[in-house]
């Protein structure tokens, strides 16, 4: 901590022994004498993450200024938001304002902006003004303070312009003249790598079809539902797969995660590959994870959640093309490379002899140690990789709780059709279905 | 006249024996509904019988059982389901 002069004022002496408190708690804490009076700024630094910072002045104005992290879901950013207000909020008003700001998250359209804009945090003088008190005088501000002449006092923006022109905050350089005005950073936003075209939070889907997540931090997806305590069950999930997967938060691949040890692997194969757009559809989409696991706990209440999580083996998933000559003995060669690769084979099923099964190809889950994530290999020839995308919506019908029966059977009957027409690879039949021994 | 298709779903890990959720098929004329049971003993719509039909998802596997095997289950998941709360 440091502390540029002795306090001259309650609020400073204030001030100070909040910043005694947080350094104590591991914050690198700043305090800053101005003729306006004094700040403090603060910050934890965390490894691997964005550093959280914290500012604040005598009148107990206060900022907490973290990152998000974009492996996190939306419903993950508004439950942590939610912990942090219902930390913050004595004032059953915040309360409400947050609740009419977080109604608006799911449909985020621009409007929220403007709701905003008139909801306003609460600064100081507000406060006193609810309390009936007069706004405080023991702490005049400068007359030749330029800043102070140009806004109201109970603006956001007045708190940021009293600010020292050292404050990372200020809009003013330390020469006093004023800083550009702050990029747009929506104008910079590119999409996710996960974010295909059949995300149910596509902007371009009329709005029953998108996935909500409500103020109480529950997450709704047509007829899959899912608690804020089992949304964030699935958050952590989608988290560990993004995680193992590889992908930094700038979509950018390095050596480690699965991807790189998949493209690693189809170097060194005599005749597969992977399919086109392997990275656009290595991580499953977030909201398509939570569908199938708010099913999962429907269709088997007799299991904890947090187990059920688990099972959930396509989170992370690559898909392997091979010629009808050489896919018998690619199928076993993928296999061979990948376990030598160190990921641990826990079920293979040969769908082309099941002949119940409408679907054909070799899917196989693996296991990642390091994560302890479960992720999925499929083992197609050109038409039966085709079949399955021709057929996708199709599959989307049938999987959809709000299809009706006879769109079921239609989809059903319409999928069976195209996998007819797949040939059937030779020596189809040496390829031995396995489970791990337990599961 | 309805008739029903009973299926145990039995997840990854567990004992054909001991399934963790009951799906039934209801087939009405030409209507066909699938409904798996909840935690109160009622039941909802599923995909978990359309997806096994499939045969891509390795999450879970379906056993079909008769409609006695299913009212035993059904007996057992609750006798448990009531003793865990």
């Amino acid at each position: 901590m440091t502390i540029s002069d002795e306090p001259r004022s309650a609020g400073a002496v204030r001030l100070h022994q909040v910043a005694a408190g947080l350094t104590a708690v591991g914050l690198v804490t700043h305090l800053h004498r101005t003729r306006a009076g004094t700040d403090l700024t603060a910050t934890l630094h965390l490894p691997g993450h964005h550093d959280i910072e914290v500012i604040a002045d005598e009148d107990g104005y206060t900022e907490l200024r973290y990152w998000c992290s974009l492996n996190s879901t939306p419903a993950t950013h508004v439950a942590t938001i939610a912990r942090l207000l219902k930390a913050l909020t004595t004032s059953q008003s915040l309360a409400n304002r947050a609740r009419q700001a977080s109604e608006r998250v799911a449909g985020y359209d621009g409007a929220v902006t403007e709701r905003a804009e008139g909801v306003g945090m609460t600064g100081p003088h507000d406060h006193l003004a609810e309390q009936g008190r007069i706004p405080d005088q023991a702490r005049p501000r400068e007359a030749d303070n330029p800043h102070d002449s140009q806004v109201r006092p109970d603006d956001l923006q007045a708190r940021l312009e009293r600010l020292p022109p050292n404050h990372p905050s200020s809009p003013y350089r330390d020469d006093g003249s004023r800083k550009p005005p702050p990029p747009d950073l929506t104008k910079c936003e590119l999409p996710l790598p996960d974010e295909s075209s059949d995300s149910p939070s596509g902007p371009d889907l009329p709005a029953d079809d998108e996935a909500q997540t409500h103020p109480d931090g529950s997450w709704e997806w047509k007829e899959a539902k899912l608690s804020l305590e089992r949304s964030l069950i699935a958050d952590q999930a989608i988290g560990r797969c993004h995680e193992t997967e590889g992908r930094d938060v700038n979509g950018n691949y390095g050596d480690r995660g699965l991807t790189p040890a998949m493209r690693r692997i189809e170097v060194q194969l005599e005749h597969g590959h992977l399919v086109e757009d392997t990275e656009k559809f290595a991580l499953k989409d977030p909201d398509r994870f939570k569908e199938k696991f708010a099913k999962l706990i429907a269709d088997r209440p007799g299991r904890d959640p947090s187990e059920l999580v688990q099972q959930i083996n396509d989170g992370v998933r690559y898909t392997f093309i091979y010629e009808d000559a050489e896919y018998s003995s690619g199928v076993m060669e993928v296999s061979g490379a990948i376990a030598a690769a160190g990921y641990e084979l826990y079920e293979r099923k040969n769908a082309w002899v099941d002949e119940t099964k409408v679907y054909q190809g070799v899917n196989s889950t693996w296991r990642e140690d390091s994560h302890g994530v479960l992720f999925e290999v499929q083992v197609h020839t050109p038409e039966s990789w085709q079949a399955k995308q021709e057929s996708h919506t199709f599959y989307e019908v049938g999987q959809s709780l709000t299809s009706t029966p006879e769109q079921r059977a239609d989809a059903a009957r319409r999928q069976k059709e195209i996998f007819a027409e797949v040939s059937i690879p030779p020596n189809i039949r040496d390829i031995l279905s396995y489970r791990k021994e337990g599961w | 006249m309805e008739e029903a298709q009973y299926y145990a779903i039995i997840g990854r890990g567990e004992a054909p024996s001991d399934p963790s959720g009951l799906a039934r098929r209801i087939k009405d004329g030409d209507q066909t509904i699938d409904q798996s049971l909840r935690r109160d003993l009622s039941w909802g719509p599923t995909t978990a019988i359309t997806t096994w039909d499939y045969g891509e998802d390795l999450t879970q596997d379906l056993r079909k059982i008769s409609k006695q095997e299913a009212g035993d289950l059904i007996e057992r998941f609750q006798e448990k389901w009531s003793r865990e709360g």
